[in-house]
Protein backbone atom coordinates (compact mmCIF):
# COMPACT_ATOMS: atom_id res chain seq x y z
CA UNK A 1 0.00 0.00 0.00
CA UNK A 2 2.85 2.27 1.14
CA UNK A 3 4.75 1.72 -2.03
CA UNK A 4 1.70 2.20 -4.55
CA UNK A 5 1.56 5.28 -2.96
CA UNK A 6 5.18 6.35 -2.75
CA UNK A 7 5.35 5.28 -6.31
CA UNK A 8 2.26 7.29 -7.15
CA UNK A 9 3.78 10.62 -5.72
CA UNK A 10 7.03 9.80 -7.82
CA UNK A 11 5.31 9.43 -11.25
CA UNK A 12 2.73 11.99 -9.72
CA UNK A 13 6.49 14.67 -9.32
CA UNK A 14 7.79 13.68 -12.71
CA UNK A 15 4.90 14.69 -14.77
CA UNK A 16 4.15 17.42 -12.25
CA UNK A 17 5.93 20.41 -14.35
CA UNK A 18 4.68 19.37 -18.17
CA UNK A 19 1.59 19.13 -16.51
CA UNK A 20 1.37 22.13 -15.21
CA UNK A 21 2.47 24.12 -17.86
CA UNK A 22 0.38 22.33 -20.15
CA UNK A 23 -2.99 22.82 -17.85
CA UNK A 24 -1.89 26.17 -18.25
CA UNK A 25 -1.29 26.82 -21.67
CA UNK A 26 -4.69 24.38 -23.07
CA UNK A 27 -6.78 24.84 -20.21
CA UNK A 28 -5.93 28.53 -18.70
CA UNK A 29 -5.77 29.67 -22.74
CA UNK A 30 -9.40 27.90 -23.16
CA UNK A 31 -10.50 30.01 -20.28
CA UNK A 32 -9.66 33.02 -20.75
CA UNK A 33 -10.93 33.39 -23.67
CA UNK A 34 -14.71 32.27 -22.05
CA UNK A 35 -14.18 33.95 -19.03
CA UNK A 36 -15.58 36.88 -20.45
CA UNK A 37 -19.51 36.23 -19.35
CA UNK A 38 -19.84 33.08 -21.70
CA UNK A 39 -20.50 31.03 -19.23
CA UNK A 40 -24.38 30.29 -19.02
CA UNK A 41 -25.82 27.90 -16.58
CA UNK A 42 -29.13 27.55 -18.70
CA UNK A 43 -31.34 29.20 -21.74
CA UNK A 44 -33.58 30.19 -18.92
CA UNK A 45 -31.34 31.63 -16.39
CA UNK A 46 -32.79 34.68 -15.09
CA UNK A 47 -29.74 36.72 -13.75
CA UNK A 48 -29.81 40.18 -15.60
CA UNK A 49 -26.96 42.45 -15.27
CA UNK A 50 -27.58 45.57 -13.29
CA UNK A 51 -26.88 47.83 -16.42
CA UNK A 52 -30.52 46.58 -18.08
CA UNK A 53 -32.36 46.54 -15.11
CA UNK A 54 -35.94 48.59 -14.34
CA UNK A 55 -35.99 49.94 -17.44
CA UNK A 56 -39.23 51.11 -17.05
CA UNK A 57 -39.09 53.01 -13.72
CA UNK A 58 -35.86 54.66 -15.33
CA UNK A 59 -37.84 56.18 -18.36
CA UNK A 60 -40.58 57.24 -16.68
CA UNK A 61 -37.91 59.24 -14.52
CA UNK A 62 -36.96 60.26 -17.65
CA UNK A 63 -40.20 61.12 -19.12
CA UNK A 64 -41.29 63.50 -16.49
CA UNK A 65 -37.84 65.25 -15.97
CA UNK A 66 -38.32 65.47 -20.23
CA UNK A 67 -41.80 66.61 -20.77
CA UNK A 68 -42.13 69.80 -19.98
CA UNK A 69 -45.23 70.45 -17.29
CA UNK A 70 -46.86 73.19 -19.99
CA UNK A 71 -47.18 70.92 -23.33
CA UNK A 72 -50.48 69.80 -23.93
CA UNK A 73 -49.82 67.72 -26.78
CA UNK A 74 -47.94 64.08 -26.15
CA UNK A 75 -46.08 62.74 -29.09
CA UNK A 76 -45.62 58.98 -28.85
CA UNK A 77 -44.23 55.86 -30.62
CA UNK A 78 -46.17 52.78 -30.34
CA UNK A 79 -44.50 49.64 -31.62
CA UNK A 80 -44.07 45.92 -30.62
CA UNK A 81 -43.20 42.50 -32.08
CA UNK A 82 -39.17 42.88 -32.05
CA UNK A 83 -39.03 38.83 -31.40
CA UNK A 84 -35.86 38.06 -33.41
CA UNK A 85 -36.07 40.83 -35.94
CA UNK A 86 -33.12 42.54 -34.12
CA UNK A 87 -31.81 43.99 -37.45
CA UNK A 88 -35.05 45.80 -37.80
CA UNK A 89 -35.22 47.14 -34.15
CA UNK A 90 -31.89 48.46 -35.14
CA UNK A 91 -33.68 50.43 -38.25
CA UNK A 92 -36.81 51.58 -36.26
CA UNK A 93 -34.48 53.31 -33.69
CA UNK A 94 -32.71 54.80 -36.28
CA UNK A 95 -36.44 55.97 -37.53
CA UNK A 96 -37.55 56.85 -34.41
CA UNK A 97 -34.63 58.97 -33.33
CA UNK A 98 -35.85 60.90 -36.13
CA UNK A 99 -38.96 62.00 -34.98
CA UNK A 100 -39.60 64.84 -32.17
CA UNK A 101 -41.39 62.34 -29.92
CA UNK A 102 -41.73 62.27 -26.27
CA UNK A 103 -40.88 58.17 -25.83
CA UNK A 104 -41.87 54.89 -27.24
CA UNK A 105 -44.13 52.12 -26.11
CA UNK A 106 -42.85 48.59 -27.13
CA UNK A 107 -45.72 46.62 -26.77
CA UNK A 108 -44.90 43.07 -26.33
CA UNK A 109 -43.10 40.28 -28.10
CA UNK A 110 -40.11 41.63 -27.25
CA UNK A 111 -38.51 38.51 -27.32
CA UNK A 112 -39.50 34.83 -29.12
CA UNK A 113 -38.42 32.27 -26.53
CA UNK A 114 -38.51 34.43 -23.32
CA UNK A 115 -34.45 34.46 -23.04
CA UNK A 116 -32.55 36.86 -20.76
CA UNK A 117 -30.52 37.20 -23.99
CA UNK A 118 -32.60 37.78 -25.81
CA UNK A 119 -34.07 40.59 -23.61
CA UNK A 120 -30.49 41.89 -23.36
CA UNK A 121 -30.02 42.01 -26.81
CA UNK A 122 -32.96 44.14 -27.50
CA UNK A 123 -32.88 46.81 -24.79
CA UNK A 124 -28.83 46.83 -25.94
CA UNK A 125 -30.15 48.16 -29.68
CA UNK A 126 -33.29 50.25 -27.59
CA UNK A 127 -30.66 52.23 -25.93
CA UNK A 128 -29.35 53.74 -28.74
CA UNK A 129 -32.87 55.76 -28.69
CA UNK A 130 -32.69 59.21 -27.46
CA UNK A 131 -35.99 59.37 -25.92
CA UNK A 132 -36.89 56.89 -23.16
CA UNK A 133 -38.85 53.94 -23.74
CA UNK A 134 -41.17 51.72 -22.10
CA UNK A 135 -41.48 47.22 -22.47
CA UNK A 136 -45.34 45.82 -22.22
CA UNK A 137 -45.12 42.13 -21.15
CA UNK A 138 -46.08 39.89 -24.56
CA UNK A 139 -47.17 36.30 -24.92
CA UNK A 140 -43.92 35.04 -25.68
CA UNK A 141 -42.26 37.21 -23.17
CA UNK A 142 -43.94 35.01 -20.75
CA UNK A 143 -42.27 31.48 -22.22
CA UNK A 144 -39.30 29.71 -20.08
CA UNK A 145 -38.21 32.00 -17.38
CA UNK A 146 -39.49 35.14 -19.00
CA UNK A 147 -41.64 36.38 -16.57
CA UNK A 148 -39.13 36.80 -14.27
CA UNK A 149 -36.43 37.93 -16.89
CA UNK A 150 -39.33 40.84 -17.73
CA UNK A 151 -39.82 41.86 -14.05
CA UNK A 152 -36.33 42.30 -13.69
CA UNK A 153 -35.57 44.14 -17.09
CA UNK A 154 -38.75 46.33 -17.12
CA UNK A 155 -40.71 45.83 -14.05
CA UNK A 156 -44.01 45.02 -13.09
CA UNK A 157 -46.36 43.16 -15.53
CA UNK A 158 -49.09 45.66 -14.61
CA UNK A 159 -48.11 49.45 -14.28
CA UNK A 160 -48.74 53.02 -15.04
CA UNK A 161 -47.48 56.87 -14.96
CA UNK A 162 -48.96 60.02 -15.46
CA UNK A 163 -47.43 62.97 -17.55
CA UNK A 164 -49.30 66.29 -17.78
CA UNK A 165 -52.54 64.45 -16.44
CA UNK A 166 -52.68 61.71 -19.75
CA UNK A 167 -52.24 58.66 -17.73
CA UNK A 168 -50.76 55.66 -19.52
CA UNK A 169 -51.75 52.58 -17.96
CA UNK A 170 -49.39 48.95 -19.63
CA UNK A 171 -51.53 45.84 -18.73
CA UNK A 172 -50.73 42.26 -18.84
CA UNK A 173 -53.48 40.72 -21.54
CA UNK A 174 -51.84 37.36 -22.56
CA UNK A 175 -54.76 35.39 -21.04
CA UNK A 176 -53.73 31.96 -22.72
CA UNK A 177 -49.80 32.17 -21.16
CA UNK A 178 -52.14 31.46 -17.67
CA UNK A 179 -54.57 29.23 -19.42
CA UNK A 180 -57.47 31.53 -19.44
CA UNK A 181 -57.71 31.50 -15.49
CA UNK A 182 -59.54 34.55 -15.66
CA UNK A 183 -57.38 36.84 -13.59
CA UNK A 184 -55.46 37.85 -16.91
CA UNK A 185 -56.16 40.30 -17.80
CA UNK A 186 -56.64 42.12 -14.25
CA UNK A 187 -59.77 44.29 -15.04
CA UNK A 188 -60.46 44.83 -10.84
CA UNK A 189 -56.76 46.52 -10.83
CA UNK A 190 -57.45 48.27 -14.35
CA UNK A 191 -61.00 49.60 -12.77
CA UNK A 192 -58.57 51.03 -9.68
CA UNK A 193 -56.54 52.60 -12.29
CA UNK A 194 -59.40 54.42 -14.07
CA UNK A 195 -61.01 55.50 -11.36
CA UNK A 196 -58.55 57.82 -9.91
CA UNK A 197 -58.88 61.71 -10.45
CA UNK A 198 -55.50 62.89 -10.52
CA UNK A 199 -55.40 62.69 -14.66
CA UNK A 200 -57.75 63.84 -17.75
CA UNK A 201 -57.11 60.84 -20.18
CA UNK A 202 -56.16 57.82 -20.29
CA UNK A 203 -54.30 55.18 -23.06
CA UNK A 204 -54.20 51.96 -22.29
CA UNK A 205 -51.42 49.44 -23.82
CA UNK A 206 -51.18 45.59 -24.06
CA UNK A 207 -49.96 43.33 -26.20
CA UNK A 208 -53.34 41.21 -27.07
CA UNK A 209 -56.58 43.09 -27.71
CA UNK A 210 -59.75 42.12 -26.28
CA UNK A 211 -61.15 40.61 -29.84
CA UNK A 212 -58.28 38.28 -30.17
CA UNK A 213 -58.51 34.82 -29.57
CA UNK A 214 -55.75 34.69 -26.97
CA UNK A 215 -57.62 37.42 -24.87
CA UNK A 216 -59.94 35.65 -22.31
CA UNK A 217 -63.23 35.53 -23.88
CA UNK A 218 -65.18 35.71 -20.06
CA UNK A 219 -62.92 39.19 -19.81
CA UNK A 220 -63.42 41.00 -22.74
CA UNK A 221 -66.27 42.59 -21.84
CA UNK A 222 -65.11 43.21 -18.54
CA UNK A 223 -62.12 45.48 -20.23
CA UNK A 224 -64.50 46.80 -22.44
CA UNK A 225 -66.69 48.21 -19.87
CA UNK A 226 -63.93 49.79 -17.63
CA UNK A 227 -63.16 51.17 -20.42
CA UNK A 228 -66.21 53.05 -21.46
CA UNK A 229 -66.63 53.53 -17.83
CA UNK A 230 -64.34 55.62 -16.86
CA UNK A 231 -65.21 57.90 -19.82
CA UNK A 232 -61.45 58.88 -20.32
CA UNK A 233 -60.32 56.38 -22.64
CA UNK A 234 -60.59 56.54 -26.44
CA UNK A 235 -57.61 54.98 -27.80
CA UNK A 236 -56.71 51.03 -26.75
CA UNK A 237 -52.95 50.20 -28.51
CA UNK A 238 -51.64 46.98 -29.18
CA UNK A 239 -49.65 44.42 -31.12
CA UNK A 240 -49.37 40.65 -31.44
CA UNK A 241 -50.97 40.52 -34.70
CA UNK A 242 -48.28 41.10 -36.64
CA UNK A 243 -50.76 43.20 -38.50
CA UNK A 244 -52.23 46.62 -38.78
CA UNK A 245 -55.40 47.02 -37.78
CA UNK A 246 -57.40 50.45 -36.81
CA UNK A 247 -61.20 49.39 -35.54
CA UNK A 248 -63.76 50.74 -33.34
CA UNK A 249 -65.20 47.41 -32.51
CA UNK A 250 -67.85 48.19 -29.60
CA UNK A 251 -69.86 50.83 -30.78
CA UNK A 252 -68.64 53.32 -27.99
CA UNK A 253 -66.28 55.48 -29.70
CA UNK A 254 -63.05 53.45 -28.26
CA UNK A 255 -60.51 53.11 -30.86
CA UNK A 256 -58.45 50.11 -30.97
CA UNK A 257 -54.97 50.62 -32.86
CA UNK A 258 -53.01 47.23 -33.57
CA UNK A 259 -49.06 48.05 -34.39
CA UNK A 260 -47.50 45.68 -36.95
CA UNK A 261 -44.24 43.73 -36.31
CA UNK A 262 -40.88 44.95 -36.39
CA UNK A 263 -40.45 43.07 -39.34
CA UNK A 264 -43.33 44.63 -41.62
CA UNK A 265 -40.97 47.92 -40.94
CA UNK A 266 -43.74 50.27 -39.95
CA UNK A 267 -45.01 51.72 -36.36
CA UNK A 268 -47.36 54.29 -35.50
CA UNK A 269 -46.75 58.04 -34.19
CA UNK A 270 -49.53 58.78 -31.84
CA UNK A 271 -50.53 62.97 -31.19
CA UNK A 272 -52.33 63.28 -28.27
CA UNK A 273 -54.06 66.44 -26.97
CA UNK A 274 -57.25 66.98 -24.48
CA UNK A 275 -59.51 64.44 -25.66
CA UNK A 276 -57.94 64.27 -29.33
CA UNK A 277 -55.42 62.24 -31.06
CA UNK A 278 -54.12 61.69 -34.76
CA UNK A 279 -52.04 59.16 -36.49
CA UNK A 280 -49.51 58.60 -38.58
CA UNK A 281 -48.00 55.05 -39.77
CA UNK A 282 -44.35 55.64 -40.25
CA UNK A 283 -42.76 52.97 -42.65
CA UNK A 284 -39.10 52.85 -42.59
CA UNK B 1 -31.63 15.36 -7.36
CA UNK B 2 -28.21 16.59 -6.08
CA UNK B 3 -28.17 13.69 -3.35
CA UNK B 4 -29.34 11.13 -6.01
CA UNK B 5 -26.55 12.26 -8.30
CA UNK B 6 -23.55 11.96 -5.97
CA UNK B 7 -25.07 8.87 -4.74
CA UNK B 8 -24.93 7.38 -8.16
CA UNK B 9 -21.34 9.08 -8.68
CA UNK B 10 -20.25 7.34 -5.97
CA UNK B 11 -21.68 3.94 -6.48
CA UNK B 12 -20.40 4.03 -10.15
CA UNK B 13 -16.49 4.40 -8.64
CA UNK B 14 -17.64 1.68 -5.92
CA UNK B 15 -18.97 -0.78 -8.48
CA UNK B 16 -15.83 -0.14 -10.45
CA UNK B 17 -13.47 -1.01 -8.14
CA UNK B 18 -14.96 -4.11 -6.78
CA UNK B 19 -15.42 -5.10 -10.27
CA UNK B 20 -12.21 -5.12 -10.64
CA UNK B 21 -10.86 -6.82 -7.12
CA UNK B 22 -13.61 -9.71 -7.99
CA UNK B 23 -13.24 -10.39 -11.71
CA UNK B 24 -10.03 -8.21 -13.20
CA UNK B 25 -9.76 -10.17 -16.41
CA UNK B 26 -13.87 -9.63 -17.27
CA UNK B 27 -14.92 -5.87 -18.12
CA UNK B 28 -18.38 -5.39 -17.21
CA UNK B 29 -19.91 -3.12 -20.56
CA UNK B 30 -22.42 -0.94 -18.05
CA UNK B 31 -19.58 0.09 -15.81
CA UNK B 32 -19.11 3.40 -16.51
CA UNK B 33 -15.28 4.22 -18.04
CA UNK B 34 -15.32 7.84 -16.01
CA UNK B 35 -17.51 10.42 -14.23
CA UNK B 36 -17.68 13.93 -14.81
CA UNK B 37 -18.33 16.71 -13.35
CA UNK B 38 -18.60 20.36 -15.32
CA UNK B 39 -19.55 24.50 -14.60
CA UNK B 40 -21.90 26.28 -16.79
CA UNK B 41 -22.57 25.04 -20.44
CA UNK B 42 -25.83 25.89 -20.68
CA UNK B 43 -26.68 23.20 -18.87
CA UNK B 44 -26.83 23.85 -14.81
CA UNK B 45 -25.18 26.10 -12.85
CA UNK B 46 -23.02 22.76 -12.23
CA UNK B 47 -23.49 18.99 -13.69
CA UNK B 48 -22.10 15.57 -12.69
CA UNK B 49 -22.73 12.64 -14.00
CA UNK B 50 -21.23 9.67 -16.05
CA UNK B 51 -20.16 8.38 -19.45
CA UNK B 52 -18.14 6.15 -21.82
CA UNK B 53 -15.29 5.77 -24.05
CA UNK B 54 -16.56 5.32 -27.81
CA UNK B 55 -14.27 4.46 -30.63
CA UNK B 56 -11.09 3.10 -29.11
CA UNK B 57 -11.64 6.54 -26.97
CA UNK B 58 -11.61 9.08 -30.13
CA UNK B 59 -15.36 10.20 -29.08
CA UNK B 60 -17.43 9.63 -25.71
CA UNK B 61 -20.63 9.69 -24.42
CA UNK B 62 -21.57 11.79 -21.40
CA UNK B 63 -24.85 11.47 -18.88
CA UNK B 64 -24.76 14.58 -16.74
CA UNK B 65 -27.46 16.15 -14.42
CA UNK B 66 -27.39 19.78 -13.86
CA UNK B 67 -28.68 22.08 -11.65
CA UNK B 68 -29.24 25.74 -11.15
CA UNK B 69 -30.47 27.38 -8.06
CA UNK B 70 -32.95 29.52 -7.83
CA UNK B 71 -31.28 32.86 -7.36
CA UNK B 72 -30.25 32.27 -11.17
CA UNK B 73 -33.35 30.79 -12.17
CA UNK B 74 -37.16 31.34 -12.06
CA UNK B 75 -39.70 30.57 -9.57
CA UNK B 76 -37.51 27.35 -8.09
CA UNK B 77 -34.18 25.72 -9.33
CA UNK B 78 -33.82 24.01 -12.33
CA UNK B 79 -33.00 20.60 -12.61
CA UNK B 80 -32.08 19.31 -16.34
CA UNK B 81 -30.41 16.29 -17.72
CA UNK B 82 -28.05 16.26 -20.77
CA UNK B 83 -27.23 13.57 -23.13
CA UNK B 84 -23.46 14.62 -24.39
CA UNK B 85 -21.40 13.42 -27.56
CA UNK B 86 -18.16 14.48 -27.98
CA UNK B 87 -15.43 13.56 -30.56
CA UNK B 88 -11.58 14.31 -29.87
CA UNK B 89 -10.83 14.95 -33.28
CA UNK B 90 -7.14 16.52 -32.79
CA UNK B 91 -4.73 13.95 -30.64
CA UNK B 92 -1.49 15.08 -29.51
CA UNK B 93 0.87 13.35 -27.24
CA UNK B 94 3.96 15.88 -25.72
CA UNK B 95 4.64 12.24 -23.20
CA UNK B 96 3.85 8.92 -22.04
CA UNK B 97 1.66 10.09 -19.64
CA UNK B 98 -0.11 13.20 -21.09
CA UNK B 99 -3.02 13.46 -23.89
CA UNK B 100 -3.95 16.66 -25.47
CA UNK B 101 -7.30 17.14 -27.44
CA UNK B 102 -6.88 20.83 -29.09
CA UNK B 103 -9.87 20.44 -31.11
CA UNK B 104 -13.04 18.62 -30.00
CA UNK B 105 -16.64 18.64 -31.60
CA UNK B 106 -19.32 17.50 -30.25
CA UNK B 107 -23.17 17.94 -29.50
CA UNK B 108 -25.86 17.42 -26.65
CA UNK B 109 -29.14 17.15 -25.84
CA UNK B 110 -30.56 18.80 -22.90
CA UNK B 111 -33.91 17.85 -21.53
CA UNK B 112 -35.57 20.27 -18.60
CA UNK B 113 -37.28 19.09 -15.52
CA UNK B 114 -40.57 19.98 -14.11
CA UNK B 115 -44.40 20.51 -15.75
CA UNK B 116 -43.46 24.93 -15.75
CA UNK B 117 -41.26 23.93 -19.17
CA UNK B 118 -43.29 22.19 -21.54
CA UNK B 119 -41.89 19.55 -24.05
CA UNK B 120 -44.52 19.52 -26.66
CA UNK B 121 -47.53 22.29 -26.72
CA UNK B 122 -49.97 22.10 -24.11
CA UNK B 123 -53.54 21.66 -25.59
CA UNK B 124 -55.00 25.18 -24.28
CA UNK B 125 -52.62 26.65 -27.71
CA UNK B 126 -53.99 26.37 -31.42
CA UNK B 127 -51.24 24.01 -33.51
CA UNK B 128 -47.95 25.90 -34.40
CA UNK B 129 -48.95 28.31 -31.91
CA UNK B 130 -45.05 28.33 -30.88
CA UNK B 131 -42.60 25.83 -32.86
CA UNK B 132 -39.77 25.51 -30.28
CA UNK B 133 -40.11 23.29 -26.92
CA UNK B 134 -39.46 24.62 -23.76
CA UNK B 135 -38.04 21.41 -22.45
CA UNK B 136 -35.65 20.19 -24.75
CA UNK B 137 -32.90 22.13 -26.15
CA UNK B 138 -29.76 20.96 -28.81
CA UNK B 139 -26.44 22.31 -28.42
CA UNK B 140 -23.36 21.82 -31.08
CA UNK B 141 -20.27 22.84 -29.42
CA UNK B 142 -16.79 22.87 -30.30
CA UNK B 143 -13.86 23.03 -27.37
CA UNK B 144 -10.60 21.56 -26.18
CA UNK B 145 -9.14 18.70 -23.31
CA UNK B 146 -5.98 17.87 -21.97
CA UNK B 147 -6.07 14.36 -20.32
CA UNK B 148 -3.13 13.06 -18.02
CA UNK B 149 -2.37 9.51 -16.35
CA UNK B 150 -2.45 9.89 -12.85
CA UNK B 151 -1.64 7.13 -9.80
CA UNK B 152 -3.13 9.42 -6.76
CA UNK B 153 -6.61 7.49 -6.39
CA UNK B 154 -6.30 4.79 -8.15
CA UNK B 155 -3.22 3.29 -10.26
CA UNK B 156 -3.25 3.96 -14.09
CA UNK B 157 -6.44 6.14 -13.98
CA UNK B 158 -6.71 9.19 -15.45
CA UNK B 159 -7.77 12.92 -15.31
CA UNK B 160 -9.17 14.69 -18.21
CA UNK B 161 -9.93 18.56 -18.01
CA UNK B 162 -11.88 20.14 -20.89
CA UNK B 163 -13.60 23.49 -22.14
CA UNK B 164 -16.72 23.85 -24.46
CA UNK B 165 -17.75 26.72 -26.24
CA UNK B 166 -21.00 26.24 -28.11
CA UNK B 167 -24.84 27.81 -29.09
CA UNK B 168 -28.23 26.17 -28.66
CA UNK B 169 -30.64 26.08 -32.25
CA UNK B 170 -33.03 28.56 -30.67
CA UNK B 171 -30.08 31.19 -30.22
CA UNK B 172 -28.45 29.94 -33.57
CA UNK B 173 -31.81 30.94 -35.28
CA UNK B 174 -31.84 34.64 -33.60
CA UNK B 175 -28.44 34.78 -35.10
CA UNK B 176 -29.02 33.77 -38.95
CA UNK B 177 -31.91 35.74 -38.74
CA UNK B 178 -29.52 38.91 -37.88
CA UNK B 179 -26.21 39.00 -38.77
CA UNK B 180 -26.21 42.88 -38.86
CA UNK B 181 -27.57 43.14 -35.27
CA UNK B 182 -26.25 40.44 -33.21
CA UNK B 183 -22.34 39.54 -32.97
CA UNK B 184 -21.75 35.86 -33.02
CA UNK B 185 -20.13 35.79 -29.77
CA UNK B 186 -23.29 37.03 -28.04
CA UNK B 187 -25.00 33.82 -29.36
CA UNK B 188 -22.09 31.69 -27.81
CA UNK B 189 -21.91 29.93 -24.15
CA UNK B 190 -19.49 27.74 -22.79
CA UNK B 191 -18.55 24.91 -19.95
CA UNK B 192 -15.65 23.75 -18.66
CA UNK B 193 -15.41 20.50 -16.38
CA UNK B 194 -13.22 17.37 -15.74
CA UNK B 195 -13.74 13.89 -16.25
CA UNK B 196 -12.03 11.24 -14.14
CA UNK B 197 -11.45 7.89 -16.16
CA UNK B 198 -11.42 4.80 -13.92
CA UNK B 199 -8.27 2.61 -14.50
CA UNK B 200 -8.57 -0.40 -16.73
Amino acid sequence: MKDIFIKGLISYNTSTCMFFKLFIIIVGGGMLVVSCSLFEYHPYETNVSDKNRNVNAKAIERILSSVPPSKDTLVIIHTGDSQRFYDEVEDFVKSANKQNADFVFLAGDISDFGLKDEFEWIHEIMRKLKIPYLGVIGNHDLSGNGETVFKKVYGPLNSSFIVNRFKFILLNTNSREYRFNGRVPDIHWLEEQLDDDDFDRAIVVSHISPFDGSFDRKLEQGYVTALENSGKVNLSLHAHQHKFNDTIPYHDNIRYLISTAMQERMYLLIKLYGDKYSYEKIYY
Amino acid sequence: MRLYCIILLFAFTYIKGFAQEKEPHIPRWYVPDFAAVQYAGSIGFFSIGAGYDLFKEKANVDLLFGYVPPAYAGDGAIRTMTLKFTGEVIRLQPNPTTLIHPLTIGTYFNYTFGHEYSSDLPAWYPNGYYWWSEAVRVNVFIGGNVRFITNRLQQGSKVTAYYEIGTNEIKLASYTQNVHALNIWSILHAGIGVRYHFAK
